[in-house]
């Protein structure tokens, strides 16, 4: 007997649509199973109906509407098929293309901790000194590029998956933003690119998720550092107004094509040149800030004039 | 005896740090060059006897470089290595319709392994 309720189980299984939909993250209506069902039924009831139809009309033109009727159906539903096959295709490819970047990405850091270690366990050159200390520098920031790729990669998940917490603090944005500069101002100075910073007022508080602004910030202010040339100029500004907060960041980069703007906030997305200026990034920075603004309640846009620079900005109620 | 001549096209500086003591002790002489277009500039005033190119480069790319290589009659024969992070069919095929000499995938190899190679290359 549990043999038996066991292949029912089995059976059932098979028919679990549901299931099969929600691991293509396709809708129920979409789901090629379901839509395959769905047909089936439909040419059976037709054939059924055409038949007892016949029967008691025995009008040819009864007959072809009908036909008619269910070859429509038929075609609007292999529609839906082909769709819906497209999407998951499309996912499939997007999968691939990730596992590509990803593992680029992950790449760089590791070839580099790997070649740093070998100088450092390298006999003949035995780096000591300055040399060491600047090898072991550079394995703690790589190391710590990759911590970052990860983290970015759960929130990206918890993003989709609705998952995440945002817990509100009193905070000075002011102080925020000067210190997440400083974390940038050895980098910025080895490429001779000035940072600058003009609030309004020295004093702006808010009431909001102080990490994840500060995720924002550092995305908003490691992309215009990427992008930009030797020499440029970065510019911040925070402005309070209304109730609101409105934090701007200016850069000299390479801004965005046209064909790249409506593209840009999506997930994965990188820019059509990205691979030509640094490669670092696995294009889930914006993406990740335009969830963030939106769960805190704002709003983000940007203007950005190619081969010139962008200008970034983000609107957030004070509480 | 001259030195060998070795242009190495490389944007992480950091590997540069590495590699290029790890060949002047070797006995090659190396030209660093940050970015396509330097790596360009330095092979109009050098004839190297070796380029060790990466791929994803600022300004000109590694492909871009290959191509305007191609274009110089005098310098076109000389042996590349290639040395990125890229590892993908298309990339792999694209480099190697050029003619390079090898094709190196940063992460598998130490860089005492890439000096060998270019030992064995320039042998």
């Amino acid at each position: 007997m549990p043999n038996k309720e066991n292949n029912l189980k089995k059976l059932l299984q098979v028919f679990s649509f549901k299931k099969y939909c929600q691991e293509y993250k396709v809708g129920i209506w979409e789901c090629p199973p379901v839509v395959f069902s769905i047909m089936g039924v439909v040419i059976i009831f037709s054939i059924l109906v055409t038949y007892f139809i016949g029967q008691v009309y025995a009008d040819p033109l009864v007959l072809i509407l009908i036909i008619c009727g269910v070859t429509i159906t038929l075609l609007i539903l292999s529609f839906i098929i082909l769709n819906s096959f497209e999407r998951i295709a499309r996912a499939s490819k997007d999968k691939s293309e990730f596992i590509s970047i990803m593992s680029h990405q992950l790449r760089n850091p590791l070839s580099s901790i790997k070649w740093q270690l070998d100088l450092l366990l390298n006999k003949d050159l035995n780096p000591t000194g300055e040399t060491g200390r600047q090898a072991l520098l550079s394995i703690d920031e790589q190391n710590e590029r990759m911590v970052g790729l990860v983290n970015d990669l759960l929130e990206t998940s918890r993003m989709e998956n609705d998952s995440i917490v945002l817990t509100k603090t009193e905070f000075s944005l002011v102080s925020l933003i000067k210190d997440i500069m400083s974390k940038y101002a050895e980098r910025a100075t080895s490429s001779n690119i000035e940072l600058i910073f003009s609030p309004s007022d020295n004093e702006i508080t808010m009431s909001s998720d102080k990490s994840k602004i500060a995720a924002v910030i550092t995305h908003f202010l490691d992309n215009a550092m990427r992008y930009s040339p030797n020499g440029g100029k970065i510019s911040i500004s925070v402005d309070k107004k209304e109730g609101k907060i409105k934090f701007s960041i200016a850069d000299e980069g390479v801004g965005i094509s046209e064909k790249d703007e409506k593209m840009i906030f999506k997930k994965f997305f990188r820019g059509t040149d990205s691979k030509k200026y640094k490669s670092d990034g696995l294009g889930v920075g914006l993406y990740l800030i335009k969830s963030i603004i939106s769960a805190l309640g704002g709003q983000v846009s940007f203007s950005s004039i190619e081969g010139k620079g962008s200008t970034f900005w983000f609107i957030l109620p004070i509480k | 005896m001259e030195k060998k001549k070795i242009l190495f096209v490389e944007d992480e500086k950091r590997l540069h740090n590495i590699l290029t003591p790890l060949l002047e002790k070797s006995g090659y002489e190396v030209f660093d060059a940050y970015d396509g277009e330097i790596g360009l500039k330095i092979l109009d005033e050098q004839k190297p006897d070796l380029i060790l190119l990466d791929l994803i480069l600022p300004k000109k790319d590694g492909f871009d470089f290959l191509e305007s290589l191609k274009e110089k009659p005098e310098k076109k024969d000389i042996p590349v290595i290639i040395l990125t992070n890229l590892e993908e069919k298309y990339d792999i095929e694209k480099a190697l319709s050029y003619g390079i000499r090898a094709y190196l995938v940063k992460t598998n190899y130490r860089p005492t392994e890439v000096v060998e190679k270019i030992e064995e290359i320039l042998k």
